[in-house]
């Protein structure tokens, strides 16, 4: 039986790093292709989908009311690209579009979404509409959250420990 | 311009299915290799790529694979215990043809007078990449990808680890197969060592016979092997894992590796130790977390009445005996007890992490994301030499406060969720910390 992202998710808050390669197996293809779009440079790709999943485990705990990550996943690679964008903007000699992954028409934000309307047409209309506010209309995705009534950052208290931390607690435990 | 940078023509279709699936397998790979030094939060602009980064990824899409299959096949099993597909030269190297250690050139330390404050040396003067060639790290991983994890430091216990003279390098091999990774840690703490060596072995670790004192045990249920040994004036401390499950030869693949490193720390000459600053005994620990105090309550101080007064020791969890021995930093936590309902908005924990004698850490501090005009902000806190705000800038901005202060590193909030526009209350628990000690 497939594993629900909500499942994965409490996996990860756990420290499981299998369950975060599940959900990279699920969802890095798509997040891959938005990064794809709105990146300035191909070089970045790797590198915001990489910031995006290590983002996800530092931040797990903070989702649990989030029924698909995906939304989620696609707005922080945005931020992500969007945050390379500006650096790369300073540190090179070459001119860059620097609002390449913010783009104030909501026409080329759908345009930059063309790769992976599959899969958010695959969502709850919730997070279908989540996905328009946050990557179409640019709004932060904690006030949608809010708005759409995903209570996000609400639902659970940040863990004692550190995942790792936690996981090796419990192995000591265990072998007691 | 780079074909790279032809915006526009590349971004116009998709990544092809072949493409996307080399992606991911290197991105899987990036990430349980990045998240293994998570706590480090990584600096963007200090970070090391993987597989050679964006030349690799170049490279891997110019090699044209006709299937995922293929481009799964690209990585082989990183154990060289099993049978595996030759690897290929775009992202790994092919194991050391002799599973021996190299002849070690031993290392030596020039006695001198030893440094006063100033950056630490390591005890054992050797990097990551020499130690790792020099005991044929390659006999035990098939494509290992070193870090030197106390390199750059992020936090105070990493910081007091290096003042004590500590190296801890990693090392991960992986592929669609698994994962296999080698943590290994030096001290100069022989004393310390051999007693932990001991009580392992008390408590039914092998005793593998390596160097002067060792023990080795492997657990297959948690896919995890501790082992340990002291030779010389050294005290080594390895973690090795390997997913989904310890290969079966894996004892005696662990005995050579302990015996190639007792070989080549054995012989050298640990550097004179680092010596702390005067003004850092204000800060130095005399029974962890419960001799931290403020002038105010912290719930009062962070307006979160649900957070407990008396703060908890972060415990040292997934670190080696030598990273949970040899740093005399303070990882404090004061957070709204298990069990206890947080209003929304108000903040759950606050950590506090105090380095005494680390002016040289707060001085090379990054931030988690490198530092820019946007994430660090030089900050006034009463009392303290200097300080500077810093805020990553992922989904979620949180911030934390850098405080120089006795020639000591004091750092609040990192990893707290604490939102740009709640700052302020890591000044104010700065300055609460630095006027009650």
């Amino acid at each position: 039986m497939t594993e629900s992202d909500q499942a994965l998710l409490r996996r990860v808050v756990g420290g499981d790093t299998r369950a975060l390669s599940a959900v990279m197996d699920r969802h890095a293809p798509a997040v891959n292709r938005y990064a794809w779009a709105i990146t300035s440079r191909r070089m970045d790709v790797e590198e915001v989908v990489q910031d995006t999943f290590l983002t996800l485990w530092r931040r797990a705990e903070t989702l649990a009311a989030v029924e698909s990550l995906l939304p989620w996943l696609l707005v922080t690679c945005r931020n992500h690209a969007l945050n390379l964008n500006r650096k790369n903007g300073r540190h090179l000699a070459e001119e860059l579009d620097d609002d390449l992954a913010a783009p104030a028409d909501p026409a080329e934000a759908r345009d930059r979404l063309r790769f992976v309307m599959a899969e958010i047409d695959l969502l709850s209309e919730t997070d279908r509409r989540v996905c328009e506010l946050c990557l179409v209309e640019g709004r932060p995705y904690a006030d949608v959250a809010d708005a759409v009534g995903l209570s996000v950052g609400a639902v659970k208290q940040r863990v004692m420990r550190t995942r790792t931390r936690l996981r090796k607690a419990v192995i000591d435990d265990e072998r007691r | 311009m780079s074909v790279d940078d032809e915006r526009g023509e590349w971004r116009a279709v998709p990544p092809s299915a072949d493409e996307t699936t080399r992606m991911v397998v290197q991105e899987k790979t990036a990430v349980l290799t990045r998240l293994e030094h998570e706590r480090h939060a990584a600096a963007r602009a200090h970070r090391r790529r993987l597989f050679g980064g964006a030349g690799a990824l170049v490279a891997l899409v110019a090699v044209g694979a006709a299937s995922g299959g293929v481009a799964l096949g690209l990585i082989p099993s990183p154990f060289v215990g099993q049978a595996q597909p030759e690897p290929t030269s775009v992202v790994s190297q092919a194991p050391s043809p002799t599973p021996t250690a190299s002849p070690a050139p031993v290392p030596t330390s020039t006695p001198s007078s030893p440094p006063v404050g100033g950056t630490p040396s390591p005890a054992l003067d050797l990097g990551c990449d020499a130690l790792g060639e020099q005991t044929a790290v390659t006999s035990l991983l098939r494509a290992p990808d070193g870090l030197d994890l106390l390199e750059q430091v992020y936090r105070p216990g990493e910081a007091a680890q290096r003042q004590a003279g500590v190296t801890t390098c990693w090392w991960t091999s992986s592929s669609d197969a698994g994962t296999a990774t080698l943590n290994l840690s030096v001290s100069p703490d022989v004393d310390t060592g051999s007693a932990r060596l001991a009580e392992r072995r008390a408590a039914g670790a092998a005793d593998p016979g390596v160097g002067d004192s060792s023990s080795l045990l492997c657990t297959p249920e948690y896919s995890l092997c501790e082992g340990g040994l002291v030779a010389g004036d050294f005290w080594v401390e390895l973690q090795f894992t390997e997913t989904p499950e310890l290969g079966g030869d894996v004892t005696s693949l662990l005995t050579a590796h302990l015996q190639r490193v007792a070989d080549v720390v054995g012989p050298a000459t640990p550097a004179p130790a680092w010596v702390r600053p005067d003004a850092a005994s204000r800060w130095t620990p005399t029974d962890s977390c419960s001799t931290l105090v403020t002038t105010t309550p912290m719930s009062v101080l962070l307006a979160s009445p649900s957070v407990a007064d008396a703060p908890i020791d972060l415990l040292p969890g997934s670190q080696d005996a030598i990273q949970e021995t040899q740093s005399d930093a303070f990882e404090c936590r004061w957070a709204v007890p298990d069990g206890v309902t947080r209003p929304d908005g108000d903040l759950a924990s606050v950590d506090v992490g105090i380095a005494p004698g680390a002016r040289w850490a707060w001085e090379a501090a990054p931030g988690a994301f490198g530092d820019t005009a946007e994430s660090a902000t030089p900050t006034e806190v009463a009392g303290a030499e200097a300080a500077t705000l810093r805020c990553s800038t992922a989904e979620g901005e949180s911030c934390w406060l850098d405080v120089l202060v006795d020639d000591s590193w004091l750092q609040v909030g990192y990893s707290n969720d604490v939102p740009p526009e709640r700052s302020d209350v890591l000044t104010v628990v700065a300055e609460s910390l630095i006027a009650a000690r």
